[in-house]
């Protein structure tokens, strides 16, 4: 290839570079998603665990502000509700409560998630529960969440963030969720998948 | 022929020039290669996912530019086997010149070639998150390792480049020692297997690939490049001219 050819296609690739590079400057990072390091699956099961142990404390969580719990209140005046939990296997605890106020409480707990060491608790949503006629519909939708990442160049790493690396494990795993529903003490559950009584 | 040495420096500045302009396929080559590892990272070649209860599904895309920066390197490795062809070196005698003008011309031109991957391989990065962003838009990529400040791109540009030109001298060195024995092929095969395998090896790599400061990291990386230049313009100096 003639040399002012290969001039030619060099300065167009360094100017596309140059280009890229103050386009890359310009851009607004504060929009992209912080990444937080997340918590180790150990504690994120030991956290899991705790919580399956003493089910009923979950209210008194929420209100002290556990990000790990969404919360739903359904008026319900009828005699007998069905529970629906299609497509998947999430554990149910039921819990009477000593009073007839017409109210069902539904809590779900969703387990810290991670991906590659980030915390990704609050990009998942929980399953959609919806109170309809007589049934309390609770269902996951299947879900697909797909983040990207830049790990830093290997000629940084070298002599930046040899500290702050070891932050972030390569763990991933979570997703996974109990459900907590209080209902009046004089309405009867129906269900065809196994619920768990709270004595 | 010799050459006195108030005439060495304007030969060299020749060789080196007419090196450049000969031999300016080496930077389409780089560029070439370095567009292909910019696709590589942009269409995510890397990945990690798992599978919750078989509902919910997360995958983590990770743009990672080392397979450019091995690519860069490679592009040195291969810039100091061919300055040493006897394409590249016939240049040298298109001049009056002598070994030790044709060893400082490529040095110089070595240098050249890893100044430009010095150049293009950080702004390849900032390019490719640039261009991630466009494509992708801020609500799935995460801040981690996206900001490349000022500094970590000078950083990157400087270590680029003193890792090419160590690559570059070791590679130009080994070239000269097979040009004067044939038998430095089997040492040096030999040297290329079994180093790796001994405790040599590991205290060369925390040697140089562990020091986390810059400046130490420059003055080891420079030292060491001088040494393997100047033991081949020594190595070299007595060689047939046109050998």
């Amino acid at each position: 290839m003639r040399n002012k050819y290969i001039k030619l296609i060099v300065s167009i690739y360094l100017a596309l570079l140059v280009i890229g590079t103050i386009v890359y400057y310009f851009i607004p990072k504060e929009k992209l998603i912080e990444a937080q390091a997340a918590i180790s699956s150990r504690e994120t099961q030991k956290r899991f665990i705790a919580v399956f142990d003493n089910i009923t404390a979950l209210p008194k969580m929420k209100l002290e502000g556990d990000r790990n719990i969404e919360s739903y209140t359904f008026n319900y005046e009828g005699n007998a509700l069905r529970i629906m939990n299609e497509n998947n296997k999430k554990q149910i605890f039921v819990d009477k409560k000593s009073i007839s106020d017409n109210k069902v409480e539904v809590y779900v707990y969703k387990a810290s998630s991670a991906l590659g060491g980030i915390d990704i608790t609050d990009k998942i949503k929980g399953p959609s529960i919806e109170m309809i006629n007589n049934y309390l519909n609770i269902e996951y939708e299947k879900k697909e969440y797909k983040y990207t990442v830049f790990p830093k160049d290997i000629t940084i790493t070298q002599f930046y963030e040899r500290d702050k690396s070891k932050m972030y494990s390569q763990y991933s795993g979570g997703g996974t969720c109990i459900i907590y529903i209080k209902v009046p003490k004089d309405l009867v559950i129906l269900h065809d998948e196994e619920i768990k009584y709270v004595e | 022929m010799s050459l006195t040495k108030n005439n060495l420096l304007p030969i060299v500045k020749k060789q080196y020039l007419y090196k450049l302009q000969g031999c300016s396929k080496f930077f389409l080559v780089m560029v070439i290669v370095q567009i292909i590892g910019i696709l590589f990272t942009i269409c995510n070649m890397t990945s990690k996912s798992y599978t919750s209860d078989g509902v919910l599904t997360f995958m983590l895309l990770e743009n990672t530019t080392t397979q450019i920066f091995i690519f860069t390197i490679i592009c040195a490795f291969g810039g100091a086997i061919v300055i040493n062809l006897k394409e590249a070196k016939d240049i040298d005698f298109t001049f009056v010149s002598n070994r030790i003008s044709s060893n400082l011309s490529s040095i110089a031109f070595l240098i050249t070639y890893a100044l430009f991957g010095a150049i293009t391989f950080p702004l390849s990065a900032c390019f490719i998150r640039g261009v991630k962003y466009l494509l992708l838009g801020s609500k799935n990529i995460f801040d981690r390792g996206f900001v490349i400040t000022p500094a970590e791109l000078l950083c990157s540009s400087g270590t680029t480049f003193l890792y090419m030109l160590f690559f570059s001298s070791i590679t130009y060195f080994s070239i000269i020692l097979i040009e004067r024995s044939k038998a430095f092929i089997i040492v040096l095969l030999a040297v290329t297997v079994l180093l790796p395998r001994t405790e040599y090896f590991n205290y060369a790599n925390n040697f140089y690939g562990s020091e986390h400061n810059f400046l130490m990291f420059t003055v080891k990386i420079i030292v060491t490049s001088i040494v393997f230049f100047l033991a081949s313009i020594l190595f070299s100096n007595n060689v047939e001219v046109r050998k």
